[in-house]
């Protein structure tokens, strides 16, 4: 049987391009990366002694770094069951899980627990290795990682988001979480056929509350644009006609000078009947 | 990168992106056009300073949206239909019996859904790590793997092995 996908494989293998093709592809590709070229070409810095010395513990430091991102990244592909399993739930996972620390990130990385979570049911069962006990185990585990997300849910309304922007975006992250749900609902569905499953039952559980906090989130978007509505209108009222008359500046009274002459610059010709004839 | 390093992953991996794309598109020189757009586009993300992990799974991860856009602008004709129309996506200069053989790998690839499809070839006609996969497509390393076994599954019924 081997032998024949085998076959299939190594006959589809030899679906290749001919020589003249891949030389006519060659040509454009080189005259499209001439008329692009690379703009940026990394400095090369000077090495000297000391460089070397000082680069010494820190090459000690970058190659345990390597060794523990190493086991680290290895451990990620791990099922439960394997050797590595226990370094990506209690390393990888704590370390990850302490840097969310905003409601936000909070919600985020708790469905990402849960997708892992569902992804290993599913590998576990391809793999004919899933047992009552792991099953159980990872029922429990994708059930806390539902309540915590409904928990950070609850800690994002406390924060105090008012505007219905602030809303939209939790609607957005409740809606990832929703989705990643549905995926792994959709996963589970397709391995576990017939009969009833606490598992399924748990997924199916949180989907549903995830509905109810889109539900609500809707509501309150809702009722932040109403808020803002009515808080416009009142402002305009506000600002509107003026109710009491603006008084007049005050004006600074100055007593009269009572002796004081009116300067007469120009006093009227005095009168002479001569000029004008009776 | 440079554009001698680039010339050499477009020598290493041009068969494959250009078979991937045939493989999805089933037009020779559809996918020939594809593959280049893709090697283009990849320089361009590289010209622009972009730092560039898996060189191999961003070509693939490229060609793979590219062929979506495709789709997109214009549902592309069935593989029957364009046999029909007298195309035939095997090299012309291939013995009656390899054409048979080709023939009969392809109707089989082409009958998986399509899931199984891109993922199986890259697996097993591509040779690539289910990590890579999961990468190109936006998977966990996980979920590739379960597919991978229900893709097998189903090329056996089709196989009736």
């Amino acid at each position: 049987m081997k032998n024949q996908f085998e076959k299939i494989f190594r006959t589809l293998q030899s679906l290749t391009l001919s020589k003249r093709e891949k030389e006519e592809m060659k040509e454009n590709l080189i005259q499209h990366m001439e008329a692009q070229p690379t703009p940026y070409i990394q400095s090369q810095q000077s090495v000297s002694i000391f460089n070397i010395l000082w680069a010494r513990p820190a090459m000690v430091v970058a190659a345990l770094v390597f060794v523990i991102g190493g086991i680290s990244y290895a451990a990620e592909g791990s099922l439960p069951g394997d050797f590595l399993y226990v370094v990506k739930t209690e390393l990888n996972e704590n370390v990850r899980g302490a840097v969310a620390t905003s409601p936000q990130a909070k919600v985020e990385w708790e469905t990402q627990i849960a997708k892992r979570r569902i992804d290993e049911v599913s590998a576990l069962i391809s793999e004919d290795r899933l047992t009552p006990e792991i099953e159980k185990k990872l029922t429990n585990e994708i059930k806390g990682a539902a309540g915590n997300i409904m928990q950070a849910l609850d800690a994002l309304e406390g924060e105090g988001a008012v505007t219905s922007e602030d809303y939209s975006r939790h609607k957005d992250i409740i809606r990832g979480a929703r989705s990643s749900f549905a995926d792994g609902m959709t996963l589970l569905e397709e391995d576990i056929k017939g009969g009833e499953s606490e598992l399924l039952e748990s997924v199916s559980t949180a989907i549903g509350d995830l509905d109810g906090a889109i539900m609500m989130t809707e509501a309150l978007i809702s009722e932040a644009i109403e808020q803002r509505r009515l808080k416009e209108k009142i402002e305009v009222k506000e600002v509107g006609p003026p109710t009491s008359i603006p008084t007049v500046p005050d004006l600074e009274w100055v007593e009269p000078d009572k002796e004081a002459k009116i300067p007469i610059e120009d006093p009227a010709p005095e009168y002479n009947p001569d000029e004008f004839p009776q | 990168m440079t554009q001698k390093k680039f010339i050499v992953l477009y020598e290493k991996n041009v068969d494959a992106v250009f078979r991937f794309c045939l493989i999805k598109v089933s037009d020779r020189e559809k996918a020939k056009d594809l593959a280049q757009e893709a090697f283009m586009r990849v320089w361009d993300q590289v010209s622009s300073g972009k730092k560039i992990e898996n060189p191999r799974a961003f070509l693939f991860k490229v060609a793979r949206n590219l062929i979506i856009d495709s789709y997109r602008k214009k549902k592309s004709l069935s593989l029957d239909e364009l046999s029909e129309g007298g195309f035939d996506p095997v090299d012309s200069t291939f013995s009656a019996e390899k054409t048979t053989d080709m023939q009969i790998a392809i109707d089989l690839i082409q009958k998986l859904d399509e899931g199984y499809k891109e993922i199986l070839t890259l697996r097993f006609v591509e040779g690539l790590e289910p990590r890579e996969i999961a990468e190109i497509l936006d998977m966990s390393p996980n979920v590739v793997s379960v597919r991978i076994h229900r893709g097998i599954d189903q090329l056996k019924k089709l196989m009736k092995i």
